[in-house]
């Protein structure tokens, strides 16, 4: 156990380290050069060569690359240049409507994604599963802005159910808060929820096979009850880490639907710092967001562990 | 106290099992013998109502006065593990891992009777006990992953009789066994049935393990019980050409067990394999393989009982000419 731990957190130690080469190299090369992606082509020679220097551009690759990361560690993002704010504190500040989000998301996808996927899984043979594999090629053929567009057209203008936009936080008040969420997290819910659907329903199938799902229903469990009480539990093996990478999809999910319902959150602070050319900003906040995707993989890794009594048993582990 | 009538499975349109009668009085333990391939474990599984969806069954499964067949998947789980009671073959793969073994042995009890905490835990260490586990106390806390073979076994039969069912099927619960293990198996097995009264269908294609555990004996071949009878009997005087064949195989069959009588005597098999589902011919499925086949075989035999309820399928039986 110990060692499938120490073996995790190396994974969780070079995948940071090869992740943050490929977002600098790449935030670096793509976007041309910084200085003149963020002030332009017809910027005085004055002004890039003191842009220049206060970024640290003249030191070689390496070097800025050290010292970004030794800056990382420290918790320090940089400064957005044009905004004059500090990153890291501009990210806290927009924590909120993201964590909402994505915590929203996943409370909603998780549960109902078990719920379908093993009932598509119970009812295989059966018609009854075709709506849920109907819905589910319908939510991962949709994109997401799109559906929530549509889900603010319809609830919020036509119906005037819920508020198309806006943030109310949740400290100010609980039940506006949540009500100015439900859209966002719904339409980020629906393709998440379709992927997910579908690797419970192949989890499940695979379990429903097993000789020990036929010892419970010799039991007398019904096929509904062995598939609950000892097929979901053994198909969550594979699950958590499905679950972990779908994570990243709702982080991901939730840039596009901040800028949907405009909700002032790290999504949207992204897109303005791409859309304002702040290369620095972009590439600490990508940063943040794949630890922050890579740490979670790591704690399920170890949850894995823990899930199984086979793993906890064992002193090392060959995964 | 069970009794198949006309009991056909079709599946893909192949007739998979075609039992025209067999019986299984109360208190009495039942061997059902036949190669792999052969139906005997598609025969418990219909009776458990445990067939493959796309499998057609008719005829009837009469138990306790009951037709199983005329059941659903509810009300059929209210007969399975309460009356009936399973023991599979591979008790490593036929157990949950992730579930300890006291949550298991005692999900019959919880799915069956009104029994509750402290009850059902008195009643799983004594169930554990029964089966001659040790150490039932700390054993009810464990997983299946830390048991050996035959441990496991032993708490698959606990949690098939947890629930004191009046029957109990096992498909080859010794198979996947070491030798040394089978037997002690076997003998937990018989030793449950006589203090519980309670039947015993026993599944294997091993004629010997079946003469040591059971009194009666179906053999099965193609989907069909070709011959049936009182153990003794049927060892002694197999009618069926194939009862005959099985046992000349077996070498665990002398008839004084005299090790000595056979050693370096060949072993006799059975020509050719069975054949593919929907590949059998007509009339005796047997009939390719068979060393004594005429040209009456090519119509199905009608059953034919002598004395002690004896019964066979053969158009040309006895047990002349084959040692």
């Amino acid at each position: 156990m110990l060692k499938h731990i120490f073996r995790s957190f190396f994974t969780l130690i070079f995948a940071a380290l090869v992740g943050s080469v490929v977002v600098f190299v790449l935030l670096r090369q793509l976007g041309g050069d910084v200085v003149t992606a963020m002030l332009g082509k017809e910027a005085a020679p004055i002004d890039v060569s003191y842009l220049r220097e206060e970024l640290g551009l003249n030191q070689p690759l390496i070097v800025q690359y050290l010292n970004w990361l030794g800056d990382i560690a420290r918790g320090d993002l940089g400064t957005s240049y044009a905004m004059k704010l500090d990153v890291f504190t501009e990210m806290m500040r927009r924590l909120g409507p993201t964590a909402m989000l994505t915590i929203g998301g996943l409370i909603v996808s998780v549960p109902l994604s078990l719920i379908l996927g093993t009932y598509s899984a119970i009812n295989a043979k059966k018609i009854r599963s075709g709506f849920v594999d109907v819905f589910t090629t319908v939510g991962i053929a949709v994109p997401t802005f799109w559906v929530g567009l549509l889900f603010a057209l319809l609830f919020g203008v036509r119906l005037g159910w819920l508020p198309t936009g806006g943030y109310i936080p949740f400290t100010e008040d609980p039940l506006q808060s949540i009500r100015s969420v439900i859209l966002p997290v719904a339409a980020l819910s629906l393709g998440v929820t379709s992927v997910f659907t579908r690797y419970v329903r192949t989890a499940m199938l695979d379990v429903m096979n097993e000789d020990f799902m036929r010892s419970a229903m010799a039991r007398g469990r019904t096929r509904r009850g062995a598939a609950i009480i000892h097929g979901v539990r053994n198909a969550s093996i594979p699950l958590v880490t499905v679950a972990a990478l779908q994570f990243g999809q709702l982080i991901a999910g939730a840039v596009v639907v901040e800028n949907v319902f405009v909700l002032p959150g790290i999504g949207r602070l992204i897109v303005i710092s791409t859309l304002g050319r702040e290369v620095v900003v972009v590439q600490s906040l990508a940063m943040v967001l794949m630890l922050i995707i890579l740490i979670l993989n790591f704690l399920v890794d170890i949850a894995y562990g823990f899930l199984d009594p086979r793993i906890r048993d064992k002193e090392s582990v060959d995964v | 106290m069970l009794q198949l009538r006309d009991v056909r499975v079709v599946i893909d349109g192949h007739e998979i099992i075609r039992i025209d009668e067999l019986d299984l009085a109360p208190g009495s333990r039942l061997g059902l013998v036949g190669e792999s391939g052969s139906g005997k474990t598609m025969t418990a599984k219909a009776i458990a109502g445990l067939l493959p969806d796309e499998s057609k069954v008719s005829g009837s499964v009469i138990f306790e006065g009951q037709d199983l067949l005329t059941l659903n998947d509810r009300e059929m789980s209210k007969v399975r593990g309460k009356r009936i009671g399973f023991v599979f073959q591979d008790p490593a793969r036929s157990l949950n891992p992730m579930m300890r073994i006291g949550k298991q042995v005692s999900e019959a009890i919880r799915i069956h009777s009104d029994l509750k905490g402290d009850a059902v835990t008195a009643k799983v260490i004594d169930l554990l006990h029964q089966v001659q586990l040790p150490e039932p106390e700390t054993l009810l806390r464990r997983y299946p992953h830390q048991l050996s073979g035959g441990q496991q076994q032993r708490v698959m039969i606990a949690a098939a009789i947890a629930a004191d069912p009046d029957l109990l099927i096992a498909d080859e619960p010794t198979t996947a066994l070491d030798v040394t293990v089978q037997e002690e198996i076997l003998r937990l097995l018989i030793s449950l049935s006589e203090e519980r009264k309670m039947s015993l269908m026993f599944v294997s294609h091993d004629l010997g393990v079946i003469r040591f555990v059971c009194d009666r004996v179906a053999v099965i071949y193609g989907g069909n019980i070709v011959e049936s009878g009182r153990i003794e009997d049927v060892v002694a005087h197999p009618m069926h050409r194939y009862t005959a064949a099985l046992l000349a195989a077996n070498p665990g069959m002398p008839k004084d067990d005299n090790f000595s009588a056979f050693i370096g005597k060949r072993l006799q098999t059975i020509t050719g394999s069975v054949p593919a589902v929907g590949k059998f011919p007509s009339g005796c499925r047997f009939r390719n393989r068979c060393l004594s086949a005429t040209d009456a075989c090519s119509t199905m035999p009608s059953p034919i009982t002598t004395g002690n309820d004896h019964r066979y399928l053969c158009w040309n039986p006895g047990d002349r000419g084959q040692s």
